[in-house]
């Protein structure tokens, strides 16, 4: 009994140990992402300023803010914002129509060329996310630009302040030049502001725990292999959830994603959709649902015209550049296409076979199965999917833990390699069986 | 009549005995803290009950009570480190002659027997565990807020813009550590106050306890990151010696003399044995980081797997590694005596200088190898006076309670092997049923249920 009592003390104060320094950390990185945004909408708030002036003040704080957390590389995101402007400039000249397809083509390639020719990969896992979020921001403006949606080209004030707007130059989310500029003009704040902003840190601080300390902890290393794949892709989904979280906190601190009556209506992931989830369609739907609606908007919609598979391929290669060109991505990405794509068509064969409501997606209204969803065929199919995505997303999502130094300076190909052998490839050869099934049928 | 006699013959010769050898443990009757919340099964980890215990009290030397008035909750500490260094020992020695076996508490005797007695490897083993076990468990308290004297060390957040700006110079982004890390400052000093009380340093077998001591500290503070910054630091010319303020996790290092000093909040060069004139107000020196026994592990978050956001957090390793660092040491222990001229030189040093610590002046002595051929102990490594006894048969004089009975491998032929063990007096092999714990599962959260299962298991043993 003695031992048993021993090892409930080590236990919590392993806990103790880890929370603490752990959301010492997490607080600290968002006390400068709160002070840089309160400031923004304080000045906002208090002083009536004209139009670009308050474009001038956000890409101000946001430089600020990007120079503060990650020091000199702050130049490559200015760079880019800088670059960006002065080639859409130039394209104007030239074309009307195809100023985003060449934008794209240059962001690209300049992400593509950073990360294999100047930057030290240690350097690059820091700026990614940053250097992502910017060059969404600035392919949207440009396909916006093509589709005459501005009433006239932008200055260099307004964009700057829409790419650097410290509300989501760091972690995200995306949103629109639109919503930008009228979230800039909002003035409705009350007391219920602070109470989200409130909630929505403590929410971000009980993922990072989560992720740091309690996933990682609760399942032993040496219990089965998929149980701690399980684990490793769960602590990995967590910090997704933090990081997502937090990037709530930074856009409401600085007021944005708000509704009239000072409700938050920003959402960009969904936890319970993803931890339990119907498909992987929809878990690829809820994982980020800004950087999904762009892909939508602006890569699928855009190629469309040129057939469903091109855009389904445009929109698999542009968001896999977007991440780099890591050999990891690219094979996390086109996995999960492939068993999305698989999971899609056999359940919607499943669906009209059995006439049962077991789409990958739900059904929007009311669905014209003959079984509908609370039917015991439905429930017990619908379990039977989800706990194939469970076990896919745990395949996915291991990749992800690594020893820090990897974490810090990119994964490679050996890594993402060892990591699916060890689990014996097993979804991908569950996927070709299941498209066999599906062939069958 | 007889009987009477009797006892006054023994109570005779046992004060014969204690006059004519002066009784080695009296700076380490401490020890029995460990055992003294058996008997009335008295949960150690309530401080407010353990200080009142008179048992314990009783152990204790003045000092050292006053030591524990002043930090209300460090006996519990104390107790908890003898513990685990009791636990460590006999880990370590578990299939060897001499096994680290206690004895009952009984007042006014050693915890590990008479062997203490004796100034040997063992012995000087036994020193240095507890001093770090003590250490060790100090530190820990304090972070955890059991010790109401003490805090966590937050000096890593303290040193945070000069570690900056030495990192900008090197081109490197060094992380910021901002939580509540072990205390080991006041672990270090607290233990130097509390276990070397007893010890003086003046005979030749204080300072072997000191010196071993002293390691069983050291090792505790290995620096495993080599050195992470040289600097050149402007000290405060006192007298002609240089004095610094260190932050708390770092060992001076000093560049000429390839010798560590020690781990310490003030540290002033001469102590580390700088003779050299001190011309200029400047001196180079390399602060070792030193990693106390946690390790700290990071993780990187930030958008699809960036690294935008870096937390670090540290981890528990256990005892272990400090038990596993002290064998080797052991192992490679110098057997030592000492120089005639020993004191004499730093003190008339001294002397000259005004401020003087002298407490620290115990710790200032060079033994010399008994083999002159043989390097000088450094001041990780465990020192010993006389070869060990033999742990074979039963010697009540030392306390040795011999190998019969004892289990062993008849398949190796190592030290646990039987041969070795028992002395070659032969062994009896047996046949039993033994009962213990198997198929233990963990449940949430946080208990450990197992089942008991019967395995047949053949047990050689010593005659």
């Amino acid at each position: 009994m003695n031992e048993e009592e021993e090892y409930t003390i080590n236990t919590w104060s392993y806990l103790s140990l880890c929370a603490e320094p752990t959301i010492c950390e997490g607080l600290r990185f968002a006390k400068d992402l709160i002070v840089a945004n309160l400031l923004l909408r304080f000045i906002i708030q208090s002083i009536s300023l004209p139009h670009n002036v308050r474009h001038s003040i956000s890409m101000a704080i946001g430089t600020f803010l990007l120079y503060y957390s990650i020091g000199p590389a702050a130049m490559w995101t200015v760079g880019l914002t800088a670059g960006s402007y002065i080639f859409m400039l130039f394209l104007s000249f030239i074309t009307k129509r195809l100023r985003g397809l060449f934008l794209s083509v240059m962001v690209i390639a300049f992400l593509l060329l950073c990360e294999i020719y100047i930057v030290n990969p240690k350097m690059w896992q820091q700026i990614r996310g940053m250097q992502m979020v910017a060059a969404m921001k600035i392919i949207s403006v440009a396909i916006e630009l093509d589709r005459d949606l501005f009433k006239q080209m932008l200055n260099p004030v307004e964009f700057g302040g829409y790419i650097l707007c410290p509300a989501n130059c760091i972690l995200g989310p995306w949103i629109s030049f639109h919503m930008y500029s009228t979230y800039l003009e909002v003035k409705f704040l009350n007391k219920r502001w602070f109470k989200i902003i409130l909630l929505n840190l403590l929410l971000a601080m009980c993922f990072l725990v989560l992720s740091n300390c309690i996933v990682p902890w609760y399942i032993d290393d040496d219990i089965s292999k998929w149980l701690v794949a399980y684990r490793d892709a769960q602590a990995f989904r967590m910090s997704h959830y933090f990081v997502s979280s937090m990037s709530i906190v930074s856009m409401i601190s600085a007021g944005f994603g708000l509704t009239n009556d000072c409700h938050s209506d920003l959402q960009v992931t969904n936890p319970f959709f993803i931890e339990l989830p119907r498909s992987l369609v929809q878990v690829v739907i809820y994982w980020n649902m800004p950087m999904h609606q762009w892909l939508k908007k602006y890569v699928f919609k855009t190629c469309q015209v040129y057939g469903q598979f091109t855009a389904i391929l445009a929109t698999y290669a542009v968001s896999s550049f977007l991440h780099g060109l890591n050999f990891q991505f690219s094979a996390v990405l086109l996995s999960i296409g492939t068993f999305s794509y698989v999971e899609y068509n056999l359940r919607f064969k499943v669906a009209c076979a059995l006439e049962v409501c077991c789409l990958a997606n739900p059904c929007i209204k009311q669905c014209e199965h003959r079984y509908k969803k609370n039917s015991s065929l439905a429930v017990f199919l619908n379990t039977l999917f989800s706990l194939i995505t469970i076990i896919h997303l745990a395949y996915l999502g291991v990749m992800f833990e690594a020893s820090f130094t990897v974490q810090e300076s990119g994964y490679s190909y050996h890594h993402t390699i060892s990591k699916w052998e060890n689990l014996n490839y097993f979804s991908h050869g569950f996927t070709l069986f299941m498209y066999i099934i599906y062939v069958m049928m | 009549m007889k009987c009477l006699w009797f006892l006054v013959l023994t109570v005779l010769c046992l004060r014969c005995e204690a006059a004519g050898k002066p009784r080695r443990g009296r700076g380490s009757m401490w020890w029995g803290i460990a055992k003294a919340g058996e008997p009335n099964n008295l949960s150690p980890l309530s401080p407010g009950i353990l200080s009142m215990d008179q048992a314990v009290h009783a152990t204790l030397r003045r000092k050292q009570r006053r030591l524990a008035r002043e930090n209300p909750g460090v006996l519990a500490a104390v107790a908890k480190g003898a513990n685990m260094a009791v636990a460590e020992c006999q880990h370590q020695f578990k299939h060897r002659r001499w096994n680290c076996s206690t004895r009952n508490f009984l007042r006014g005797k050693n915890l590990f027997g008479k062997i203490v007695d004796r100034g040997c490897r063992e012995t000087a083993f036994i020193y240095a565990i507890t001093s770090a076990g003590v250490t060790h468990a100090v530190s820990r308290a304090c972070a955890e807020g059991s010790i109401e004297s003490c805090t966590c060390d937050y000096s890593h957040v303290e040193r945070a813009p000069h570690r900056t700006r030495a990192a900008a110079a090197a081109n490197v982004r060094v992380w910021k550590w901002g939580g509540c890390s072990d205390n080991i400052g006041f672990g270090f000093h607290f233990s130097r106050e509390f276990v070397d009380t007893g010890e003086r340093g003046k005979t030749l077998r204080e300072k072997m306890n000191l010196h071993n001591n002293e390691a069983g500290r050291a090792v505790l503070s290995i620096p495993n990151n080599h050195i992470s910054l040289c600097t050149r630091l402007e000290a405060l010319v006192l007298g002609n010696r240089k004095i610094f303020t260190v932050s708390t996790p770092h060992v001076i290092y000093l560049p000429s003399l390839n010798d560590e000093c020690p781990y310490s909040m003030i540290y002033d060069v001469a102590t580390c044995g700088d003779d050299r004139p001190t011309s200029s107000r400047f001196v180079t020196i390399c602060l070792i980081h030193v990693q106390s026994e946690m390790r700290q592990e990071c993780k990187c978050h930030g958008m699809s797997g960036s690294c935008t956001v870096k937390t670090c957090w540290m981890r528990l390793p256990s005892f272990r590694s400090v038990g596993d660092a002290l064998k080797d040491r052991f192992d490679g222990a110098s057997r030592v005596m000492v120089p005639n001229t020993d004191l004499e030189a730093p003190a008339q040093r001294n002397d000259a200088v005004p401020h003087r610590v002298p407490r620290r002046d115990r710790y200032r002595f060079q033994l010399r190898p008994h083999n002159p051929d043989h390097k000088s102990p450094g001041t990780k490594d465990l020192v010993y006076l006389e070869s060990s006894p033999g742990f074979c048969e039963k010697n009540p004089r030392l306390g040795i309670p011999g190998t019969h009975g004892r289990a062993c491998n008849d398949t190796s032929i190592g030290v646990d092997g039987c041969d070795l063990m028992c002395c070659g007096r032969g062994y009896r092999t047996e046949t039993m049923f033994v009962v213990e714990r198997c198929n233990c599962t963990f449940h949430w959260c946080c208990e450990v249920k197992c089942k008991v299962c019967r395995t047949e298991k053949v047990v050689h043993t010593c005659l």
